[in-house]
């Protein structure tokens, strides 16, 4: 599975209130799980340095 | 009817929590009619524990206390069990150590030595409070998500269940509070609560036969 | 390699560090073998000073997220 695939079934199943939660620092920039799921979704640079950082960090 | 050895120091604020919970469990015991040894405050100390453990020979244990991988603490955090000292004192018993990560050394450790089954944590335990019920366990909504799995899983085994089954029911347990952290709007914090009840889960883990049960 | 494991290292600190911080401060957790129960800034605190408890807040953390992925939770 593509990693921004993988990224949408994780965001979907997520409670609601997690999602507000911080899951990446990018930056010294806190970006939450809604956040990074309009970048990815917008196919964004942000997005993709998301991505590639939480593929590091495991959580995808 | 089995003997059972209840450890449980009271000397800070977070082993009042596991004291005052833990209090069920041993009106429970002897409600059923097991031979119940209850050692609190400054009598869960090493001295007596150990005297009792090698005269009384209880089939099944609850140890309160602070803890380490190779330890589990009484009164004043004295060391009672050790890994590297005493582990064969466990030996044909069935243990459930509410201390922190005593599953991860001292738990195979004891097996290795005789003990039947050693259930615990292979994570530091954690334990949530309600600001709101000061310092009160009883009133206390938060620290009963935490502590009230640990308290099914030990009733489970009163009433003779297998090691097995009673993790199971434990972990269930705190998978609906997980859950309900998750979804409640009922206090604003909830949702920062359960990763930590999420270790807790995780580390929930029973050395040796999963089988066994007391009679 | 090892300077790459402790870029990795660094941002697991900060992202705990900042998911801690969206807590109210009327949080409060006893963990390990702390004999209280600590607030939401003494928990940073942890993290921040990287002692063996703040280690272990950060593991506990990010077992939790990937929890998601493996639909644990």
């Amino acid at each position: 599975m593509e990693l921004k695939e993988e990224f949408f079934k994780i965001y979907a199943n997520l409670p609601i209130e997690e999602r507000n939660n911080v899951v990446v620092v990018l930056n010294k920039q806190p970006i939450s799980w809604n956040i990074a799921y309009l970048e990815i979704k917008n196919n964004t640079k942000l997005g993709h340095k998301i991505l590639k950082t939480l593929k590091e960090l495991n959580i995808l | 009817m089995a003997c059972v050895l209840f450890s449980r120091p009271c000397d800070d604020v977070t082993l009042n929590y596991l004291h005052y919970y833990s209090k069920e469990l041993v009106l429970e015991c002897d409600k059923i009619g097991h031979k119940t040894i209850n050692k609190e405050k400054e009598e869960a100390n090493k001295a007596i524990i150990i005297s009792i453990i090698n005269k009384q020979k209880p089939e099944l244990i609850m140890f309160n206390g602070h803890g380490s991988p190779e330890e589990i603490c009484g009164h004043k955090q004295e060391v009672i069990i050790s890994a590297k000292e005493n582990p064969e004192t466990l030996k044909n018993t069935i243990v459930y150590s509410l201390s922190c990560s005593s599953a991860l050394i001292l738990g195979p450790k004891s097996v290795e030595n005789g003990a039947i089954s050693f259930i615990g944590y292979e994570f530091d335990f954690a334990l949530g409070k309600d600001t709101e019920s000061e310092a009160s366990p009883k009133y206390d909504k938060i620290a009963k998500l935490f502590l009230e799995p640990s308290n099914i899983l030990f009733s489970s085994l009163l009433n003779k269940k297998n090691v097995k089954t009673s993790v199971e029911k434990a972990k269930k347990k705190m998978k609906e509070n997980i859950d309900y952290l998750h979804a409640t709007s009922s206090f604003p914090e909830a949702i920062y609560y359960a990763p930590f009840l999420f270790g807790n889960y995780l580390g929930l883990i029973a050395h040796g036969d999963n089988e066994a049960f007391i009679n | 390699m090892n300077e790459k494991n402790e870029e990795i290292e660094e941002i697991k600190k900060e992202l705990v560090i900042e998911r801690l911080r969206q807590a109210p401060s009327t949080v409060k957790i006893a963990f390990g073998s702390s004999n209280e129960f600590m607030n939401r800034d003494e928990l940073i605190e942890q993290v921040q000073k990287e002692t063996e408890l703040g280690k272990k807040i950060i593991k506990v953390q990010l077992e939790y997220l990937k929890a998601f992925k493996k639909g644990v939770v």
